[in-house]
């Protein structure tokens, strides 16, 4: 349980809970102590000073025990939540910290859900541990040292009935693990149909197939309801089960407790005084009682303990997997006053293979790209343009070779330095809750009102802000679903002009412009960012055809770094993919 | 959490085409409790002899926990009272009826096992059998919905009155009922039993149920708000962690870790606060029932014990108070305050299942869609002529999509829909198919108007190929079939092979019987769209729609698909949309689209003479020529 290494700094908190509860359990077996005192030595021999004393006793237990309680409560939460909140900050600096390749591999989705579900889970696991797997245990120890402390002979009872118990828990738990899995599964299969249904209306009303869907639900859901059902059964039966071993006990306490006290009135034959050696009285036998009962529920307390400390350590296991997470990509020692070029870009022999696959996805790549100028890179899907430009701003390191910028080997760069120089814009532009202001000014914090409008002039953002209410001061919804992918885009390239960077990178990310927007963007991109360096990874030989040189890979090779007229005469695969897009009617002779 | 993640990503990429969306969901409390109460139990009483056969057993099972108290009181009575002081019996014991009661004690104690058993397999029983019965109701609803009702709410709604809200109704009928009744009985049982054995110490037992009472006010009044703002400082928490870490390639490409750590570092601290504050008051409620509990103990044995010395309390016959009678006591007044908290709880989750129930049966009280029908529609005779006329439509009220829509197209023709986003190409398909109804004018289909014959009818004539390929986690060869279920295998074969599927198919493991997972995420996007082609090929419709069928997958993956979609288009009326205009030069006809109108209308070749909108979008796009 490295986990609980956050735990470190509230040890005394984490320590004083546990004890407080011990304290508040341990009042509750008093209470029922004393009372046995005041029914045997109290109430049946008529003595009111014992009743008062035993009273006095009593009350003083009961207030001990609601401060102890009360106390538990507070260091617990104090030690949880502290705890958990030192555990998610680091939980999350450490995402931060992660590679996109690391990021790939635990896949977005798990890294939030380990943040929100799982430190929850751990803080209830502890808070759970240390109240209610306290109190269970002080209950079960406390439960045995009570009941023996009343006849020893009752330890043989309990030597027969804890074990009991326990395999019937046991047994339970090992039998129905597998059955609470599947139940699992069958629900994500329900949901999986649902889900289906509820995204895929449309082709489900165009082929007319609403009846055969419902009979698809109607299976999925019987075989869930099946083991549902199942599972439901099963606990109907354990608890009952468990309950008449508690009473099975209790029954032999009142017997065995009767049968001294008869045993005792028959030798005594209303002669002298009774030999009360071997009996037990009535107090100590509704005492007994209770005390057993108490360590049954702590058997079951224990029993649910269990399958919540076995979630959360599934949580624990997956936090702890991010938290032990190497660094992949290290800050270099690089002084950037030094440099002594700017904005340029060079690949020599980089070769680069994703950590899990088997072959590279690019090999051997030899260019540079400088100062201001446009370069624009083309290939099929697939073909390894984005793992590409993914190694200028290492969001990836190159596996062989190596990228530079501005002369300098990336990796010898501070990483926040490196990426201050470059400005990359997604395909899927990702914008943020707030104002598309806000948003803007994630490239620059405090640009100035002019720069704002420069930077969505020149994006080709203004039109569509200007029609809006607000204006810039629009709010923007989460990931931004209030704005059409088109708009969304030209927001996010606004997001990385203001930056003014040495280099911008455009991952296919006019992918949603008009034909007209797209051709204004880039023309107001030359005219007015002309020392910028800008590499356009392109699906439209149109958007590609202006740039200065034209990169054409395939199949993680370059085939072609040259401008379009001659690339249309030397790159055979060039002239592919210009014709497939241009003159389809030529291709389609030529398949002929 | 992980499964909603997973809806809300999945909802983005779904075609909706311009609708409005996203209704708040409500709070959490039924609007109106009573009559969604009496719809459920109509619901529940669905299985009538189950649920009186419950009721019966959970009545017997409380009467027997009840009397068990008795049984006890007697064992104790009858070993008579022995002073340890004078060690002498005050009150002899009885052997016969000791043994007689602690042989009743045993049966009651078997019997309530057993009848414990039974209340719970049946409430089980219940529960699953009405749950099933809803959901099955829910999903037939759900799919009968009108795709206006899918647009305009989130997906992970819908999905949750599915999981959550039904699931919240299980608990409700299998719990709540049987603690309900049972809770009720035991309270007035043992109170019964109390005040019949002595009225006097009763009254000192209210002590604990008033003080019971006092505490469950005092937290649910005040715990309430402080749970309420702790849930929504977490849900803010999460909404920023899941904001900040799927988007987390735009955080680290604009150097923003730092700032995005300080923020989540203040909403974690923020929610610490509240946290701890909602937990000191959550947390001592079980220290403090536990106190009021043993309050209840130490006060029945203390007054007891006085009663008992100065010979008061005495039982509604007039015998004299005892030790037996007060350990009965001990016990019973336990017994009694435990129902009030358990109702007080059972209350707030059966609020919770009544909402969950409102939102339910709010889905199905909604609009089915019409499936009747005014005119009879022979798809075996049908040519496939449609003819737009003079249509107008808008989403809202407000906002008017398409002006005045004409266009004329016929049987066998190639007709392509160009224009910008939004201009309303998507809609027309929408109307085609009676997903959305016009406002005004009217479509023809041949000589019918499509809207005097059953949609069902109607949708048959048509196949759409869409942007993002829908597919079905079940087999390849199920997926094909979905268009035509009595398709033989050739036939299913040779659509594969029409689409280009056969060589991506047999390099699969299992060949066509290959297993799609949802979302078919083990084929490539390219291979998805093959595949709804196939499909398409097989359901052989007289009319197909494919919209932006090609737009996801780069030109030269697309054109081995459009060698498929030649294939698909051969003797069949089809209406294209298509960003790409490579896509649609050879279509009989090109209608250029603009702010809900027709703005030009022609082949490839009279449109590029024509110099207009179409012209200038083909040099951008093909010559690469600049504005």
């Amino acid at each position: 349980m490295r986990i609980l290494r956050y735990m470190k700094k509230y040890w005394y908190i984490a320590i004083l809970a546990p004890l407080m509860m011990l304290g508040e359990v341990s009042m509750d077996f008093f209470l029922t102590q004393y009372m046995q005192k005041m029914v045997d030595y109290g109430i049946n021999t008529g003595s009111i000073e014992n009743v008062t004393k035993y009273g006095l006793m009593m009350l003083g237990i009961v207030l001990l025990g609601v401060t102890f309680g009360i106390l538990a409560g507070i260091f617990t939460n104090l030690a949880c939540f502290k705890y958990s909140n030192d555990l998610r900050n680091a939980l999350y600096e450490k995402i931060m910290q992660l590679s996109y390749n690391q990021a790939d591999d635990f896949s977005t989705s798990t890294l939030i859900t380990r943040v929100t579900n799982d430190v929850t889970q751990v803080q209830n696991m502890l808070s759970m541990s240390l109240r209610g797997l306290v109190r269970a245990a002080s209950f079960f120890i406390l439960g045995i040292v009570f009941t023996i402390s009343i006849s020893p002979r009752f330890g043989y009872l309990i030597l027969i009935i804890l074990p009991l118990e326990l395999l019937i828990m046991i047994v339970f738990m090992k039998t129905m693990t597998p059955h609470f899995m599947s139940m699992r599964k069958k629900i994500d299969n329900l949901n999986t149909v649902v889900h289906e249904n509820v995204s895929g209306a449309r082709v489900i009303k165009a082929f007319g197939k609403e009846d055969y869907e419902y009979d698809r639900f109607v299976a999925t859901n019987d075989d869930f309801t099946k083991t549902l059902l199942f599972v439901n059964k099963a606990m109907a039966f354990v608890m009952p089960l468990m309950m008449i071993i508690i009473y099975g006990a209790s029954m032999f306490i009142y017997y065995y407790g009767g049968s001294s006290i008869l045993e005792a009135f028959a030798a005594w034959g209303g002669i002298g005084t009774v030999d009360d050696s071997n009996m037990i009285m009535l107090g100590q036998i509704t005492a007994a009682v209770t005390y057993i009962s108490m360590i049954c529920m702590s058997i079951m307390m224990l029993g649910m303990m269990f399958t919540m400390v076995i979630n959360a350590s599934a949580s624990a296991k997956r936090i702890n997997a991010v938290l032990d997470s190497k660094i992949e990509i290290e800050d270099g020692n690089l002084d950037i006053s030094t440099l002594t070029e700017a904005g340029t870009i060079e690949f020599k022999n980089v070769g680069f293979k994703y950590e899990k696959a088997s072959a590279n996805v690019l090999s051997n790549m030899n260019f540079k790209i400088n100062k201001g100028e446009m370069v624009a890179i083309v290939g099929s899907t697939g073909c390894g343009k984005t793992s590409l430009i993914n190694l200028i701003p290492r969001f990836y390191d190159c596996t062989e070779g190596e990228v530079l910028v501005d002369g300098v080997n990336v990796k010898e760069f501070k990483l926040f330095e490196l990426r201050d120089k470059i400005a990359t814009c997604l395909q899927k532009a990702e914008l943020f809750k707030g104002t598309i202001k806000e948003n803007i000014l994630w490239g620059k914090a405090d640009a100035s009102d002019e720069e704002i409008e420069e930077a969505i002039e020149i994006s080709q953002a203004k039109e569509f802000i200007d029609t809006r209410e607000k204006g810039l001061d629009e709010w923007v919804e989460e990931k931004g679903t209030s704005l059409s992918g088109g708009q969304k885009q030209r927001l996010s390239i606004a997001r990385a002009l203001i930056k003014k960077p040495e280099i911008i990178i455009f991952d296919d990310s006019t992918s949603a412009l008009d034909l007209i927007t797209e051709a204004k963007l880039h023309s107001a991109m030359r005219k007015f960012c002309p020392e910028m360096t800008k590499i356009v990874v392109a699906q439209r030989v149109a958007t590609a055809k202006n740039a200065d040189k034209i990169i054409v890979i395939d199949k993680g090779s370059i085939v072609g770094f040259d401008t379009h007229e001659n690339l249309m005469k030397s790159c055979d695969i060039y002239q592919d993919i210009y014709n497939s897009q241009l003159k389809k009617e030529d291709v389609f002779d030529e398949f002929k | 959490m992980n499964s909603n993640n997973k809806n809300e990503k999945k909802n983005q990429q779904v075609h909706v085409g311009g609708g409005p969306r996203g209704f708040a969901r409500p709070k959490e409390k039924p609007q109106n409790a009573k009559a969604t109460l009496k719809r459920l139990i109509k619901y529940i009483s669905s299985s009538k002899i189950l649920l009186i056969t419950l009721l019966f057993v959970v009545v017997f099972f409380t009467l027997a926990n009840v009397f068990t108290n008795i049984a006890i009181k007697n064992v104790v009575a009858t070993l008579g009272i022995y002073n340890s002081e004078t060690k002498l019996f005050t009150i002899e014991p009885d052997k016969d009826e000791f043994f007689k009661w602690t042989l009743i004690l045993c049966i009651l104690h078997v019997l309530y096992c057993v009848l414990q058993y039974f209340s719970s397999l049946l409430g089980a029983y219940l529960s699953v059998r009405t749950v099933r019965k809803l959901r099955n109701d829910l999903f037939k609803k759900i799919v009968k919905l009108p795709i206006a009702y899918v647009d305009t709410h989130r997906h992970g709604d819908i999905m949750s009155r599915m999981t959550n809200d039904v699931d919240n109704i299980a608990n409700a009928v299998s719990q709540s009922i049987t603690s309900l009744i049972s809770g009720i009985l035991t309270l007035l049982g043992c109170l019964a039993i109390m005040i019949y054995y002595s009225p006097l110490l009763t009254l000192v037992s209210m002590v604990v149920l008033v003080l019971t009472l006092i505490v469950t006010g005092f937290m649910s009044k005040h715990m309430g708000p402080l749970f309420a703002k702790q849930q929504g400082i977490l849900g803010n928490l999460n909404s920023q962690t899941e904001e900040m870490v799927s988007s987390y390639k735009t955080v680290i490409a604009y150097n923003y870790q730092e700032k995005a750590n300080e923020k989540f570092r203040q909403a974690s601290k923020e929610y610490t606060k509240v946290g701890m504050r909602a937990q000191f008051i959550g947390g001592s409620m079980g220290p403090v029932m536990n106190f009021i509990g043993n309050v209840g103990y130490f006060l029945v044995c203390l007054m007891g014990a006085i009663f008992i010395y100065y010979g008061m309390g005495k039982t509604l016959l007039g015998a004299a108070l005892d030790a037996s009678i007060v350990i009965m006591f001990l016990s019973t007044t336990k017994q009694f305050t435990r129902p009030i908290t358990e109702i007080a709880q059972l209350y707030s989750s059966l609020l919770t299942a009544l909402a969950g129930a409102e939102r339910v049966f709010a889905v199905l009280d909604e609009q089915e869609e019409d499936f009747s029908k005014k005119e009879d529609f022979d798809l075996e005779t049908i040519k496939g002529d449609i003819d737009f006329r003079h249509i107008a439509f808008g989403y809202t009220k407000d906002k008017q999509v398409l002006k005045d829509f004409n266009v004329d197209v016929y049987s066998g023709h190639k007709i392509a829909l160009v224009g910008a986003t939004g201009s309303g190409k998507t809609t027309i398909v929408n109307l085609l198919l009676r997903f959305y109804d016009i406002d005004s004018g009217e479509i023809y289909i041949d000589d019918h108007n499509i809207f005097n014959i059953s949609k069902k009818d109607l949708r048959s004539a048509i196949s759409i190929v869409l942007q993002d390929p829908v597919l079905f986690s079940d087999t390849i060869e199920n997926n094909v079939r979905y268009g035509r279920a009595d398709a033989t295998d050739e036939e299913v074969d040779q659509a594969l092979e029409f689409a280009n599927c056969t060589s991506f198919v047999s390099k699969l493991e299992n060949g066509k019987k290959t297993m799609l997972t949802e979302g078919a995420t083990n084929i490539s996007q390219g291979q998805r769209q093959l595949l709804t082609i196939a499909r398409a090929i097989l359901a052989n419709p007289k009319i197909l729609i494919l919209d932006e069928a090609t737009s996801s997958v780069d030109t030269r993956t697309e054109k081995h698909i459009q060698d498929a979609m030649v294939n698909l288009m051969k003797n069949r009326t089809s209406l294209i949309i298509a960003h790409r205009l490579s896509t649609i030069q050879d279509a009989d006809l090109i209608v250029v689209i603009d702010g809900g109108v027709v703005i030009e209308m022609g082949n490839h070749d009279e449109l590029i003479a024509h110099q207009g909108k179409y012209y200038s979008l083909y040099m951008t796009q093909f010559a690469g020529k600049e504005i």
